[in-house]
């Protein structure tokens, strides 16, 4: 049984992380809850019928390894402070806000010899699965070019406070599309260009963007990270990706699987999911790792280079030409 | 007015059936490769030209309506001006901004009308995107996405491109709905892993500030053509895709193949029909026509050209903006 305590609960995922611990019921437990916020970390314990602490030392104590949900400016404290304990870390995504952290991050994790995930539960998603089996086994021949999208409505909370989040749309909704890219292609992007603004919503941080992204092989892609859905949208986004190939184009759409439901209550259409989980298929697969002592499927090193090309686009916008990504 | 028609036979074709849709009739029709147009003439009922020469020394026409590839095109276009003809021609009207002026200048300097085809801003659908932006419920917008992918051309050639070709469409939509392209980043996959088709993905900054993603594609695989137009807004959001907004559809069954592009939308007056109507009302001193639009298009063309070419972003060149 492995004990997970849970370390944070300022991004939503930490609910659904938890709810499918609760599902693994005798291969893994959830420890308890830390949250420096009293409040939230109280009642998510007491939803979760766990203890909460108000010490991140005494959970990390009675945990095996931990889920991070923090600010996402946080994900680098918090993680060293796992890794010191000896605790294996799944870390919600962008993995860090800037790369010293992220560097410092998979560092400590490795010292300690504790394994790092980061958490990109898209690439569980059955359609998504079924696309990298097709791409591997050449389907749609060559890949030319990739168009993304992984559009949402705008989250605010610590979204919008660039000390916490490290960045808006672009932070939030690049990497998931990145990760994918690098997933399938098993290539890195190798520059950048990105227009960033903040059109949509009366926020201090970017809520709309579009990268244009070179890749190893001559491959390129296009990604569209804004918060450009409507309050009235079917459900809270998408992510959307065309793969051109020599000899066909593959759609995948991570999210399609849902009724349409006219609700005349909520006075809204809204698309409602029946999808299996993705957040259960990531859980599942970090605590099979830790079972069979396996490598990481997704590595720090991932959640380092889909963070460096967010951060490669602010910088794009900011120089208004191409930048390199590091690798 | 004696209406003589000229060009491709794959950019003729919706022109055709426009002709026949609102029963105007063509006085000569030729193709531009050289060959006669036995198909128009059957299915207009007119006489065949053998050149453009020859439809304008035998057949005393007074318009020329011209639609050809752009490389081929403005040799044309030219050569019906400096005849005093007045000339209706494709989008777009030439390959460059600096060849556009030329035209516009010699039609001027000739004392005739030259209306480059606006043929988008007739489609219903786009139409109808635009005044819902107009009529300003949604607030003021901050990104657009517009794709269009067609089946490959059978012609294909190294100076064909899919950007001058198709997105030409939606960049002139773009700035028909939000003012001049400031700046352009553009990829496409022409001399990179395959030729086989083209497919590029382009993003453009407009003068209002919106950002656009444009997709076009000449897809050697296509099955059916499709288009899209996303337009997000401050307060909402206007989608349309062709794949989702079809009229009629038939699983099997004994049914010609609909025509490619917006062209098959099933419509009493579909966008050609209602290009052609306000052409004519022009011809017969209507309102002006957006003659200015076409520089700027191209100069937004020519901007995504260079990009494609340099692999970095392209600021638009001022000169040609209104």
């Amino acid at each position: 049984m492995i004990r997970v305590g849970l370390v944070s609960m300022a991004h939503m995922h930490a609910y659904s992380y938890a709810k499918a611990l609760l599902t693994l019921k005798d291969r893994a437990a959830i420890s308890g809850v830390f949250d420096p916020d009293g409040e939230r970390g109280n009642k998510a314990a007491e939803q979760l019928s766990v203890p909460y602490y108000s010490d991140l030392q005494a959970l990390l104590a009675e945990s095996d390894a931990v889920i991070i949900c923090s600010e996402n400016s946080l994900h680098m404290k918090y993680t060293m402070a796992a890794a010191a304990a000896g605790c294996h870390v799944l870390c919600e995504k962008p993995i860090a806000t800037n790369e010293e952290d992220a560097l410092r991050m998979i560092a400590a994790c490795d010292q300690a010899g504790v394994k790092l995930q980061i958490a990109f539960p898209v690439r569980f998603a059955a359609p998504v699965q079924r696309a990298k089996e097709l791409l591997d086994a050449n389907a749609i021949g060559d890949i030319l070019c990739i168009k993304g999208t992984n559009h949402g409505q705008m989250p605010g909370g610590w979204f919008v406070d660039r000390q916490l989040s490290g960045g808006g749309a672009v932070m939030d909704h690049t990497v998931h599309v990145v990760d994918l890219i690098r997933w399938f292609l098993q290539k890195e992007v190798v520059s950048v260009y990105a227009e960033v603004d903040t059109m949509l919503y009366d926020v201090d941080i970017d809520d709309c963007g579009m990268l244009s992204l070179e890749l190893e092989g001559g491959v390129f892609a296009t990604q569209d990270p804004s918060w450009s859905r409507p309050r009235t949208f079917p459900t809270w986004g998408d992510v959307l990706m065309d793969i051109v190939g020599t000899k066909g184009t593959l759609r995948v759409d991570a999210f399609a699987q849902g009724l349409t439901v006219f609700d005349d209550d909520a006075q809204q259409v809204v698309q409602h999911s029946w999808s299996e989980d993705m957040d259960t298929l990531l859980i599942e697969d970090f605590i099979h790792i830790l079972e069979t002592d396996a490598a990481p499927t997704i590595t720090g090193y991932d959640g380092l280079q889909a963070m460096r090309t967010a951060l490669a686009a602010y910088e794009s916008a900011r120089q208004q030409r191409a930048v390199s990504v590091t690798k | 007015m004696k209406i003589g028609l000229f060009g491709s036979e794959a950019l003729l074709r919706p022109h055709v059936e426009a002709y026949k849709t609102l029963n105007i009739g063509v006085t000569a029709a030729g193709e531009s490769n050289g060959g006669a147009a036995p198909w128009i003439a059957s299915a207009l009922g007119c006489p065949q030209a053998a050149s453009l020469e020859d439809m304008i020394t035998n057949h005393s026409i007074e318009v020329v309506h011209i639609a050809a590839e752009p490389h081929a095109q403005a040799a044309f276009v030219a050569e019906a001006l400096q005849n005093k003809l007045h000339v209706v021609c494709e989008m777009p009207m030439a390959p460059t901004a600096l060849e556009a002026n030329r035209l516009l200048r010699l039609a001027a300097d000739q004392g005739v009308k030259l209306l480059p085809s606006r043929v988008t801003r007739y489609a219903p659908d786009y139409a109808a995107a635009k005044d819902r932006l107009d009529s300003g419920s949604l607030g003021s917008p901050a990104v657009v996405r517009m794709e269009r992918v067609v089946a490959k051309p059978d012609d294909p050639h190294a100076e064909r491109s899919v950007i001058l070709e198709e997105m030409v469409k939606d960049i002139d939509y773009l700035i028909w709905c939000f003012g001049p392209v400031q700046r352009v980043m553009g990829k496409s996959t022409k001399g990179r892993v395959s030729d086989a088709g083209e497919h590029a993905l382009v993003t453009l900054r407009l003068g209002n500030g919106v950002i656009a993603h444009l997709e076009a594609g000449w897809s050697p695989h296509n099955r059916e053509s499709r288009w899209a137009l996303e337009i997000s807004c401050r307060s909402g959001m206007i989608t349309h895709d062709s794949r989702t907004s079809q009229g009629l559809t038939v699983d099997g069954g004994d049914v010609a193949k609909p025509l490619a592009g917006p062209d098959s939308w099933l419509l009493v007056r579909n966008a050609y029909a209602r290009h052609l109507e306000a052409v004519v009302a022009q011809l017969n001193g209507a309102a002006a026509w957006d003659t200015q639009s076409e520089p700027m298009v191209l100069a937004a063309v020519e901007a995504v050209l260079d990009s494609v070419r340099s692999g970095d972003m392209v600021t638009v060149s001022g000169e040609v903006k209104a």
